[in-house]
C-alpha cells in the first residue's frame, strides 16, 4: 500500500468514527451543558466577581469529577436498559425506590422554579415581562416534544447548547490578561488573605453546581430512550468527556468575564445583577451574559422536567419516550407540562418565597445526591447486572473517592446554607 | 346543578385516590424483593445511608422548628 492509499484509509476510518460519534452524541453533551444552568451561571458569576481568577484551578479539578460520575450512568443505562429510578426500585426495593422518586420530583420541581427565576430575570433586562417569558418558554418546550421524536428534541437541545457557549466570545470582548488566566488555571492557590469560610462556601457551591441529582437520572434515562447499546458505551463515554470539557470551559469563561470587569469593583449576588453591572462597563459582554443566563435556565428546565417525567414513567409503567406522540404517552407529557407550568406560575406569584426556594433546593438536593451516588456505585459493582461492564478496581478507587468527597462537601454546603454561622 | 358538580368532583377525587392507591400497591408488590446482591458491603452502605438521612432530616426538622 502506498502512502496516499494509507492516508486515505486513515481518513476513511477517522471519518467513520466521527460519523458514529455524531450519531451517539447527545445525552452526555446535553446533560453537561445543562449542568451550567441558571444556578450554575449565578455561582460562577459571583465567584468571578468576588475572587477574580483565583479559583479557576478549582474548576479544572471538577472536569474529572463530572466525567467519572456521569460516565457510570452511561454504562448502567446501556447495559440494563433501565432509567435510574427504575433501576433503584428493581435493585433496592420499593422503600428506597419511593424515597428516590419522591425526593427527585421535589428537587427537580424546586430546581425548575430556580431556572424560571433565572430566565425571567435575564429577559427582564431586555424589558420582557416575566409572564411573557414563561409563556414563550412553555410554548418552545411544547414545540420541542410535539413531533414525538427524540432526534428532533435532541437537535433543538443542541442548538441551545451552542448558545451556552456565548460566554467564550464575551470573555474575548472584555480583554482579559491571558497570562493571568493561564497561571490561575494551572497553579492551585487561594486569593490574598488565604483560605476562609467564604472561599470554602464558594468551593462547595461550585461542586454543588457540578453534580446535581437530576443529572444522574436524566442521563441514564436519555441513554435508554436513545436506544444506546453496550457497543455504544465507548462513544457515550467520549460524549460525556467532551460534555464535561465544555461545561468546565463555559464555567471558566463566565468567571473570566465577571472576574475581569467586576472583581474588586462591585458586589453582586446573582448572574442577572452581574449582567446589568457588566452592561454599564461593556454593553456587549453584559448582553451576552444575559442571553447566556436565559439559555442556561432554558437548558436546565428542559432537562430537569424530562428527568422527572422519565422517572415517573419508568416506575408507573407508563409509556415514557420522546419517540412517542402525545396521544401515545399522555401521562409522560402531562407530567412534563405540569412541572413546567406549575414551576413557571410560582415565579409569577407576587411575594412568592423565591429566596427560600433557592436555599431549599441546595438542602433538598443533598438528601437525594448521596443516595443516588451510593446506588450508582453499588449497581456498577453488581456483576450479575453489569457483567463485563462492572467497575474495575481503579474505577472503584476513583469513583468511591469522588463520591465520598462529594457527599462530605455537599453536606457541609447544605449545613452552611441552613446555618450560615456554623463554621465561623 | 351545583349538587351534581359537587358529586362529580367528589367522585373524581375519590376515584383518583383509589386508582393511585391501587397503582402504588401494584408497584410495591412488583418491587417487594430487592434484586441487588446484598453483600456485607452493600448492607453496610445502606445502613450508613439510612443513618445519614435520618441525621440530615433531623437537622432539617430542627431548622424548621426553630424558624417557626
Amino acid at each position: 500500500m502506498n502512502f496516499w492509499a494509507k492516508l486515505f484509509y486513515v481518513y476513511r476510518k477517522f471519518a467513520k468514527a466521527i460519523k458514529i460519534y455524531l450519531l451517539i452524541a447527545g445525552p452526555g453533551m446535553i446533560v453537561m451543558l445543562a449542568d451550567n444552568d441558571a444556578g450554575g451561571i449565578t455561582t460562577y458569576s459571583v465567584t468571578g466577581a468576588k475572587f477574580g481568577y483565583n479559583l479557576l484551578w478549582f474548576l479544572i479539578l471538577l472536569l474529572p469529577v463530572a466525567y467519572f460520575v456521569q460516565e457510570m450512568t452511561v454504562r448502567l443505562g446501556a447495559v440494563t436498559k433501565r432509567g435510574h429510578a427504575e433501576a433503584i426500585f428493581h435493585a433496592f426495593g420499593s422503600f428506597w425506590g419511593w424515597f428516590s422518586l419522591l425526593d427527585l420530583i421535589l428537587t427537580d420541581w424546586l430546581t425548575l422554579v430556580t431556572e424560571f427565576i433565572g430566565m425571567t430575570a435575564a429577559l427582564s433586562i431586555f424589558g420582557i415581562p416575566p409572564i411573557l417569558t414563561i409563556i414563550i418558554v412553555s410554548l418552545i418546550m411544547m414545540l420541542m416534544v410535539i413531533k414525538g421524536s427524540y432526534w428532533t428534541w435532541e437537535k433543538i437541545a443542541f442548538l441551545f447548547c451552542a448558545v451556552n457557549l456565548v460566554y467564550i466570545p464575551a470573555a474575548f470582548m472584555v480583554h482579559p490578561t491571558v497570562s493571568a488566566v493561564l497561571y490561575n488555571s494551572v497553579v492551585p492557590h487561594f486569593p490574598k488573605g488565604g483560605f476562609s469560610n467564604e472561599i470554602f462556601f464558594f468551593l462547595m457551591a461550585n461542586i454543588g453546581t457540578t453534580i446535581a441529582p437530576w443529572m444522574i437520572f436524566f442521563q441514564q434515562s436519555a441513554v435508554v430512550d436513545k436506544g444506546m447499546l453496550e457497543k455504544d458505551i465507548i462513544w457515550g463515554k467520549v460524549d460525556t468527556f467532551i460534555g464535561s470539557f465544555f461545561t468546565v470551559v463555559v464555567a471558566i469563561f463566565v468567571i473570566v468575564v465577571t472576574g475581569t470587569l467586576l472583581y474588586g469593583r462591585t458586589e453582586i449576588e446573582s448572574a442577572a445583577q452581574a449582567a446589568i453591572a457588566l452592561m454599564n462597563i461593556n454593553k456587549n459582554a453584559g448582553t451576552l451574559l444575559a442571553i447566556g443566563l436565559f439559555d442556561a435556565g432554558f437548558l436546565g428546565a428542559i432537562c430537569i422536567s424530562l428527568a422527572s417525567s422519565w422517572a415517573f414513567g419508568e416506575v408507573f409503567g407508563w409509556a415514557h419516550s420522546l419517540n412517542m406522540k402525545i396521544r401515545e404517552a399522555p401521562w409522560f407529557y402531562a407530567t412534563y407540562f405540569f412541572a413546567l407550568v406549575t414551576a413557571g406560575t410560582v415565579v409569577l406569584i407576587p411575594g412568592a418565597p423565591l429566596v427560600l426556594i433557592t436555599l431549599f433546593v441546595q438542602v433538598i438536593a443533598v438528601t437525594l445526591l448521596p443516595a443516588a451516588l451510593v446506588f450508582l456505585i453499588i449497581l456498577l459493582n453488581d456483576e450479575d447486572v453489569m457483567g463485563k461492564y462492572k467497575n474495575t478496581i481503579p474505577q472503584n478507587v476513583i469513583n468511591i473517592t469522588i463520591v465520598v468527597l462529594i457527599i462530605i462537601l455537599s453536606t457541609l454546603y447544605a449545613l452552611t446554607a441552613l446555618f450560615p454561622k456554623i463554621f465561623s | 346543578m351545583i349538587k351534581k358538580i359537587k358529586e362529580y368532583i367528589v367522585t373524581g377525587i375519590g376515584n383518583l385516590i383509589k386508582n393511585t392507591t391501587q397503582e402504588v400497591r401494584r408497584i410495591n408488590s412488583r418491587y417487594s424483593v430487592p434484586h441487588a446482591k446484598m453483600t456485607k458491603g452493600v448492607k453496610f452502605s445502606l445502613m450508613i445511608l439510612r443513618i445519614y438521612l435520618l441525621v440530615l432530616i433531623g437537622i432539617l426538622c430542627y431548622k424548621f422548628i426553630t424558624l417557626l
